[in-house]
C-alpha cells in the first residue's frame, strides 16, 4: 500500500466516524474532532508511555517468537522423523485460542512484562512455526543437492538456503498475526497491569467515563497495529527483494 | 595417476530395495569426455550422484583421485537439469555462492580447497559472467531470464570454483533444440579450456554421441558390467552433419533397444 493511499484511508475512516458520531449522538461515540484534539495532548505523555510500553511488549513477543520457531520449522520441515512426531502435538495445540491460558500464565509469570510478551509470543509461535516448516519440507532436493555440491555443509545450507528460504514466510506469518497479537495484548493488558495501552483505554479512560480519551487509545493502538504492519512490509521489502522481481 | 574415478565392485540398492548396480566397475581416465546413457530408471542419476558424493555405495567403492569419496568434493562441479539456483539470490550472487560458502568454512580441506584464495572472488564472479556472456543480466532473478541464460548461470557457479572434474545431469534438457546446440558446443569449448574431466548423463542419444568421446550404455538395472562404445570423433566440427554421427546414433540406438523396450 503506498502512502497517498494511507491518507486517503485514514481521511475516508475520519468522515464516516464523524457522520455516525452525529448519527447516534450520544456520550459514548465522540466525534473525531474531539478525540483529535485529547489525542494530541496525551500522546507526549501519558497516552506516549502507555504506547511505547505496549510497543515493546509486541516487539519483544516478535523477537522472541522468530528466535524459536524459526529453527523449530526448519528442523521439523527438513527432518522427517522430529515433523512425525512433533505434528499431532502441534495439530491439537495450534487452533486452541492461546488467550485462554492467560490465567495460568499469570499465575506462572506473575503480572509483570514477562508474562504478556510469554502469551504473544506463545500465538506468533505457532504461526510462524507451522509456515517455517511447510516451507522447509517444500524445498526441492535439487537446489539442496546442488548447493551441497557447492561445498555445503549443514551451517552453510542453514545460511545460505534455508534462512532466505524461510524469511518470507515468516514475514507472511507476521503480517496475519500482527493484528492477533496485538487484540490479545489489550486483553492481556487490562488485567493485573499498570501499564500499556489496555490498561489506558479500559481502566483509566472506560472505568472513568472519558470516552474522548478511551477513543484516543484506541487510536494509538489501530497506529500501532499499523506501525508494525508497515514495519514488517518495509522488512519484506528489503530482506526479499526478488519477492517483487518475479 | 591417469585414472580420475574408479569405481570398483560397486553395488548400490536403494532402501526401497531395488538394486542399481551389483559389482560393476568402470575407470575414467583424467581429460576424459563421458557420456551416461540409458532409458529412464536404468540408474544413470543415481551413478552421477555417487560419483559427486551425494550418494553413498551400498558396497564396493567410489574413488576420486584415488581418495574414496565420502562427501562431495571440493574440486568437483556438478550442474542439474533444474540448475539448482537459489530463487532469491541474482544471477551475480548465484556465481557466488561457492565462494561464499568457501570463505564462510576457510581453506579448511574439507569444504573448501586448502590452497584456496579468496581476494580476487569479485573479479572472478565477473570474469566468468563475461565469459558466458550473461553480464547483462548479472543483477536480475532466475526467473526472470531465459532457460539458457539460467544454465549459463549454473555453468559459471560452477566454474568460478575452478573444477578439475564436471559431472552433468541431463543439463540440457529443458531447452529448445539451437539453445541446446549452443550450450553443447560451449561446454565442450570450456572443457578443452579449462582441462576438465566430464561425465555428462542424458537421455538422449544425439547428446550422448555429440559430447560423449567415450560413452558409457546402461541397461535395466541391476547394471553389472560397463558396456561402453567408443566415440573418438566427438565434439569435432561439424560432426554433427558427418555420416559417421548419424552411424554412431543409429549404433547406440540397437544397442539400448533392447534394454528399452523389455523396461517399457
Amino acid at each position: 500500500m503506498k502512502w497517498r493511499d494511507a491518507a486517503l484511508g485514514f481521511v475516508a475512516t475520519l468522515i464516516i466516524w464523524q457522520l455516525l458520531s452525529l448519527l447516534i449522538n450520544r456520550p459514548v461515540f465522540p466525534p473525531p474532532t474531539k478525540v483529535l484534539v485529547v489525542f494530541a495532548q496525551q500522546i507526549t505523555g501519558d497516552l506516549g508511555r502507555h504506547t511505547l510500553v505496549s510497543a515493546g511488549r509486541v516487539v519483544a513477543a516478535i523477537i522472541l517468537a522468530v528466535l524459536v520457531a524459526v529453527p523449530a520449522g526448519l528442523g521439523l520441515g527438513q527432518i522427517r522423523t522430529l515433523n512425525r512426531v512433533f505434528s499431532p502435538l502441534i495439530y491439537i495445540v495450534h487452533p486452541i485460542p492461546k488467550i485462554v491460558f492467560l490465567p495460568v500464565i499469570l499465575v506462572l509469570l506473575g503480572s509483570g512484562d514477562g508474562s504478556k510478551v510469554f502469551l504473544i509470543a506463545l500465538i506468533l509461535f505457532f504461526q510462524i512455526l507451522v509456515v517455517v516448516r511447510d516451507e522447509a519440507a517444500d524445498l526441492r532436493p535439487e537446489l539442496i543437492l546442488s548447493v551441497r555440491s557447492i561445498g555445503a555443509g549443514r551451517r552453510a545450507l542453514f545460511r545460505y538456503v534455508y534462512l532466505p528460504a524461510s524469511l518470507p514466510a515468516v514475514l507472511t506469518a507476521l503480517r496475519i498475526s500482527v493484528g492477533t497479537a496485538v487484540a490479545v495484548l489489550f486483553i492481556a493488558e487490562t488485567y493485573a497491569t499498570t501499564s500499556g495501552l489496555g490498561y489506558y483505554i479500559i481502566v483509566e479512560s472506560w472505568g472513568a467515563l472519558r470516552y474522548a480519551q478511551m477513543y484516543a487509545g484506541v487510536l494509538a493502538m489501530s497506529l500501532l497495529g499499523l506501525a508494525l504492519y508497515f514495519a514488517v512490509d518495509g522488512l519484506d521489502r528489503r530482506l526479499c527483494p526478488w519477492r517483487e522481481a518475479g | 595417476m591417469r585414472d580420475v574415478i574408479q569405481i570398483k565392485e560397486l553395488t548400490f540398492t536403494y532402501p526401497g530395495g531395488a538394486t542399481i548396480f551389483e559389482a560393476f566397475s568402470w575407470r575414467v581416465e583424467r581429460g576424459d569426455a563421458w557420456a551416461i546413457i540409458g532409458p529412464s530408471g536404468c540408474g544413470k542419476s543415481t551413478l552421477l550422484y555417487l560419483l559427486a558424493g551425494l550418494r553413498q555405495p551400498t558396497a564396493g567403492q567410489v574413488l576420486i583421485d584415488g581418495q574414496p569419496l565420502t562427501r562431495p568434493r571440493p574440486r568437483t562441479g556438478l550442474i542439474l537439469q533444474d540448475y539448482g539456483l537459489l530463487p532469491w539470490a541474482t544471477v551475480w550472487d548465484n556465481a557466488a555462492l561457492g565462494l561464499r560458502i568457501r570463505s564462510f568454512y576457510g581453506p579448511d580441506g574439507v569444504h573448501t580447497p586448502s590452497d584456496e584464495k579468496f581476494d580476487d572472488k569479485g573479479t572472478r564472479v565477473d570474469y566468468w559472467l563475461r565469459r558466458l556472456g550473461i553480464d547483462h543480466v548479472a543483477h536480475q532473478y532466475p526467473q526472470q531470464i531465459s532457460g539458457g541464460q539460467r544454465q549459463r548461470a549454473a555453468i559459471a557457479r560452477t566454474l568460478v570454483l575452478r573444477p578439475d572434474l564436471l559431472l552433468m545431469d541431463e543439463p540440457f534438457g529443458a531447452l529448445d533444440a539451437l539453445t541446446r546446440e549452443d550450450l553443447q558446443n560451449l561446454t565442450l569449448e570450456l572443457r578443452a579450456e579449462q582441462h576438465l574431466t566430464s561425465v555428462i548423463v542424458t537421455h538422449n542419444i544425439e547428446e550422448a554421441v555429440f559430447m560423449g568421446e567415450k560413452i558409457l550404455v546402461l541397461g535395466r538395472p541391476p547394471n553389472r558390467e560397463a558396456v561402453v562404445v567408443y566415440n573418438p570423433e566427438a565434439g569435432g566440427v561439424g560432426y554433427r552433419q558427418r555420416d559417421s554421427f548419424f552411424a554412431r546414433c543409429n549404433e547406440l540406438r540397437e544397442l539400448m533397444g533392447e534394454d528399452a523396450r523389455e523396461m517399457a
